[in-house]
């Protein structure tokens, strides 16, 4: 078994962390962020819909938007003393026309 | 004299009305053919890049099971790997489904860009854990979010509709044996 990193928060979506046993589960953790598409950046987006495919400016501020939603949720393990967090998952909804909640939320943990 | 006037009729309304039609549906017409071959293309290009990934690795490093699949090597470390997308079908393909719903049934114009957007994200998460150097991807989830809703009735201007594609997944390293 490896020995745990220090001053390292690790992230899992399944039941454990690979590799190392929980030794104390510390409850859930969240994080969340709400975005609105940028005018320009939509109308941009509009165009590309008239042949269907990717929409690169959608996938890079959902990108974003879900790592600023997972960092928050990071601190608020980091703020437990946590050094892991487990059963990650994402939820995404649309709020109030043009703007969507990004959501993180898992188990922080202590691993040994 | 009686020609020139059938004539001028014919020039008077088949004109305008041929330009009518052609603002009306020319943008559905473009999109019908550009979006086509755009489509058949980002299929194309992806079905070649997972050839060559797919090709160059023993098995497929992605799965849903929540341990890895090669039992006989230790786990050295493990970390989050996510991939996103988000994909618009064509105008004329909202089009097209517009009228299907008046009648119901299965929706085969949607299939293909519906499919694409599945096996792009897939393909990206691949790249991902591989750049990252994950030897496996466990316990893989996909989730698919309605980001742009097409409001055809209301708001005549906003045709697209939007739908977003997210993947994750616990990257993991194994030892050498």
């Amino acid at each position: 078994m490896s020995p745990v990193p220090q001053g390292q928060l690790m992230l899992s979506n399944t039941e454990t962390i690979p590799g190392f046993t929980i030794a104390q589960t510390l409850g859930l953790v969240t994080g969340s962020t709400v975005r609105a598409k940028n005018v320009f950046k939509d109308i941009g987006a509009g165009f590309k819909s008239v042949v269907g495919g990717e929409l690169r400016a959608y996938t890079e501020l959902l990108q974003e938007a879900r790592n600023e939603a997972l960092n928050r949720m990071m601190q608020d393990a980091m703020s437990r003393n946590a050094n892991g967090v487990v059963n990650v998952r994402f939820a995404t909804s649309s709020v109030a026309g043009g703007a969507a909640e990004l959501f993180a939320y898992g188990t922080a943990v202590i691993v040994q | 004299m009686a020609e020139d006037s059938v004539a001028s009729v014919i020039l008077a309304v088949f004109i305008p009305l041929f330009f009518v039609l052609l603002f009306a549906f020319g943008p559905y017409l473009l999109s019908a053919v550009v979006g086509t071959f755009h489509q058949r293309g980002l299929q194309k290009r992806l079905d070649i890049r997972k050839q060559v990934t797919l090709s160059s690795l023993p098995i497929d490093p992605i799965h849903s099971l929540s341990r890895p699949a090669n039992v006989n090597r230790p786990i050295q470390g493990s970390g989050l790997v996510m991939a996103n997308l988000s994909i618009s079908p064509s105008w004329w393909q909202m089009f097209v489904v517009s009228i299907h719903s008046l009648f119901g049934g299965n929706i085969t114009t949607l299939d293909s860009v519906i499919r694409w957007g599945r096996e792009e994200v897939i393909q990206r998460l691949r790249e991902e854990a591989l750049n990252q150097g994950w030897d496996e991807v466990i316990n893989v989830r996909l989730e698919t979010a309605m980001i742009r809703k097409s409001s055809n009735a209301s708001n005549r201007k906003d045709r697209g509709a939007a739908m977003e594609y997210l993947i994750y997944g616990t990257g993991v390293r194994l030892s050498p044996v």
